[in-house]
């Protein structure tokens, strides 16, 4: 096949997505990146040139850089616990419990529902419900709405985040047991392995796969988290939970700092692509074949 | 009979064609051909009421308008500008005239007729140039169940009774050995306390935009500090005094928007912290039997018994992307909505807006607003806080949460505020 077909067998088949990838995400992000170098307030005509001012700027930023080590610790620990939960989820909805494929479609519920939705009907359950238990179990724990504290707040988007993308990350895992073969697993067990010893030797290093996808995937979602913030805490009490999305967003739109909240997260965009990528690299790495 | 019947129906047409020639005159003849305008309105309560206003408008002077709603205007106007796609007319508030005017988008209304019946006085006007119709007056204000006060008093509340911290004080003791344990409603939300709250501390300095502007300068300049600022500190003794009767203050962090409607709407407490707007948020709760009003914050420096109150909805009209004709025809719309009385209407009854306009008779339609127009009539106003800059309530906005909650003290709270203006210049 010559050059030319390759070519337009290609753009016939790739060609759409591609156009509306450049237009949508290509070009922005160029457009963005020259924005970083001005000094626009997005209402002007004219955009100033004013060199790396804006970065300069980013990098003073104080309340960026302490939000972006929130957000790194909001990632991690909702990234372990999704993962985890999700896991163990998954290994008991494939292990031939009564009712599995009814579990399933109910833990993948909250997935479903949106993130600004979720937010609204947790900060009910946060500040009502859990503090009217109170009155019948006395415990320390709901005595006030875990909204109202910069500790509990931060651990309530925690239990939010976890509870919607465990859900999803549990279909991933199950698609990932189911797909391991028996055949594989038969000859484990006629060499004698255990339960436990199949688990470990044979099923996890199997399913390195999924966990590269469902890490990607949890991962980059809880470092760009808005919707959720926004509804469940709005970054409160006091800014304190306040995440990096959130706050390039009041740099850029309330503040009118389009330049330096560009800039912003244009660094948070590389952060998130170093470390994504990485875990990436190092997951496909470990990926083994049966 | 007959003949003084046919008089009289012919003496009530005149009167009444007199009085539609004299209402329309503003106005001036409808369109000469059909012109299609925008108006982007960033008051979503009043949405339909003013689509509704709009069609009225449209059918007898040729124009069509399309309204669209947004309740971040600041972002919109920058999406349709930057479109080339911007609202012929933009209900907008101060921040985005001040931004538009900057850029030198919006048209200098300064020539309107309505501009010599208070539309100057309450409108935006920037440079002594006048870019904004004020469409609405508001108030920061305790908002008042005047049933519930009045139950326990055993006599008729007058707000005006109330002018010091020691006065208010002794009418929360007075409640809360009646019964009414906690009187006071604090909201936890920072545009309440962070953002509304913290403008007493620069609107009654003196209440005039001078003395407030002064005072920051002074702080800007090292002379002064919000700390040894008497007007500051009275301000926070109120607050503490707010504090301490706090239906709230258990968790006051976690005090919920509709709950404290419902405390103020049934009497469970008697003064809600918050302003005039909130009339739609009570409505659910309002009590047939209960009688509702305004009051001025007590205090024992600045500007005592005065209200915060100001126009706090502009409209302005596009010159960046709107012809001659749309321009035309959206100046035609803000007379028509000042000068006849479908307008009127529309505007008093249907949106519930307390005009600016002193022609315009019509009374409030809401208890607040009752209350505020009392204020208004009687020159108990400070001017409009105007000038501060745009991250003022997400630089700030925090540290009264944080205070509210007994994580920060007073003077940490100060030297915030001294911290930002030391950075930041009044804005214009």
């Amino acid at each position: 096949m010559s050059f030319r077909k390759k070519m337009l067998l290609f753009l016939s088949f790739a060609g759409p997505a591609v156009f509306f990838f450049i237009c949508v995400v290509i070009i922005p992000l160029i457009y963005g990146i020259y924005l970083t170098f001005t000094d626009w307030n997005g209402l002007a005509d004219t955009k100033n040139f004013v060199g790396l001012a804006n970065y300069k700027e980013t990098f003073q930023d104080s309340a960026f850089w302490n939000t972006l080590l929130l957000t790194t610790g909001f990632s991690f620990l909702s990234v372990l616990f999704i993962n985890v939960i999700a896991f163990l989820l998954a290994y008991l909805l494939t292990s031939g419990v009564k009712g599995q494929n009814f579990f399933r479609a109910g833990f993948f519920t909250p997935n479903l529902i949106g993130g600004l939705i979720l937010g609204y009907i947790w900060q009910i359950f946060f500040s009502r419900v859990l503090t009217s238990l109170y009155t019948s179990i006395p415990i320390a724990l709901f005595q006030k709405s875990w909204l109202s504290s910069p500790g509990t707040a931060f651990a309530a988007l925690v239990v939010v985040q976890t509870w919607q993308l465990s859900g999803y990350m549990l279909l991933i895992y199950i698609s990932g047991f189911v797909g391991i073969s028996e055949d594989v697993i038969e000859a484990a067990k006629i060499d004698g392995a255990n339960e436990q010893k199949t688990t470990l030797h044979i099923r996890l290093p199997l399913m390195v796969p999924s966990f590269v996808v469902c890490l990607f995937l949890s991962l980059t979602r809880s470092f760009k988290v808005y919707d959720l913030n926004l509804s469940l805490t709005a970054g409160g009490p006091y800014n304190s939970t306040k995440m990096t999305a959130m706050h390039i967003y009041t740099q850029a739109f309330e503040n009118h700092r389009y330049g330096t909240g560009q800039a912003e997260a244009l660094i948070f965009f590389i952060v998130i692509a170093i470390i994504s990528l990485t875990q990436t690299y190092i997951g496909k790495k470990r990926e083994v074949e049966a | 009979m007959k003949k003084i019947l046919a008089l009289a129906l012919a003496l009530a047409m005149l009167l009444m064609t007199a009085g539609l020639t004299a209402s329309a005159e503003e106005v001036g003849q409808p369109m000469a051909e059909k012109v299609s305008i925008t108006m982007m309105n960033s008051k979503p309560e009043i949405t339909a009421a003013l689509q509704a206003a709009a069609d009225l408008f449209g059918a007898a002077y040729n124009v069509s308008i399309e309204v669209t709603e947004t309740s971040s205007p600041g972002d919109e106007l920058a999406k349709r500008y930057n479109a080339g796609d911007a609202p012929t007319i933009s209900i907008v508030d101060i921040a985005n005239v001040k931004d538009l005017a900057r850029e030198d988008k919006i048209l200098d209304l300064g020539d309107q007729p309505w501009a010599a019946i208070g539309g100057k006085e309450m409108g935006a006007v920037i440079n002594d140039v006048l870019y904004g119709m004020p469409l609405t007056i508001e108030s920061k204000a305790l908002l008042v169940n005047k049933t519930a006060v009045e139950k326990i008093t055993g006599e008729t509340f007058d707000p005006l009774k109330y002018q010091t911290k020691g006065d208010f004080e002794a009418l929360l003791q007075q409640l809360r050995e009646g019964g009414m344990e906690n009187p006071v409603i604090i909201n936890q939300e920072d545009w309440s306390i962070g953002s509304h709250f913290v403008q007493y501390f620069y609107g009654i300095q003196d209440g005039t935009i001078a003395g407030a502007e002064a005072f920051i300068e002074k702080v800007r300049a090292g002379e002064e500090s919000f700390a040894d600022n008497a007007v500051f500190n009275a301000c926070m003794d109120m607050f503490d005094l707010y504090m301490e009767y706090n239906i709230n203050k258990q968790d006051p962090l976690s005090a919920d928007y509709d709950l404290n409607a419902d405390y103020l709407a049934e009497g469970e407490a008697a003064f809600w912290i918050n302003g005039t707007w909130a009339w739609p948020n009570m409505v659910p709760f309002v009590q047939d039997d209960q009688e509702y009003t305004i009051m001025h914050m007590p205090t024992d420096a600045g500007a005592q018994g005065k209200l915060l109150a100001q126009a706090t909805k502009y409209i302005v009209v596009d010159k960046a992307d709107a012809s001659a004709e749309a321009q035309e025809a959206a100046k035609k719309f803000l007379n028509w909505l000042i000068y006849t009385e479908e307008g009127q209407n529309a505007m008093i009854n249907e949106c519930g807006m307390v005009t600016a306009f002193t022609n315009i008779t019509l009374p409030p339609s809401n208890p607040f607003n009752v209350g505020l127009k009392n204020y208004i009539d009687a020159g108990l106003t400070c001017e409009a806080v105007t000038y501060l800059p745009s991250d003022h309530r997400s630089a700030l906005g925090a540290n009264m949460q944080k205070y509210l909650d007994g994580s920060e003290t007073r003077e940490e709270v100060a030297k915030a505020f001294d911290a930002y203006w030391a950075e930041h210049e009044v804005n214009y």
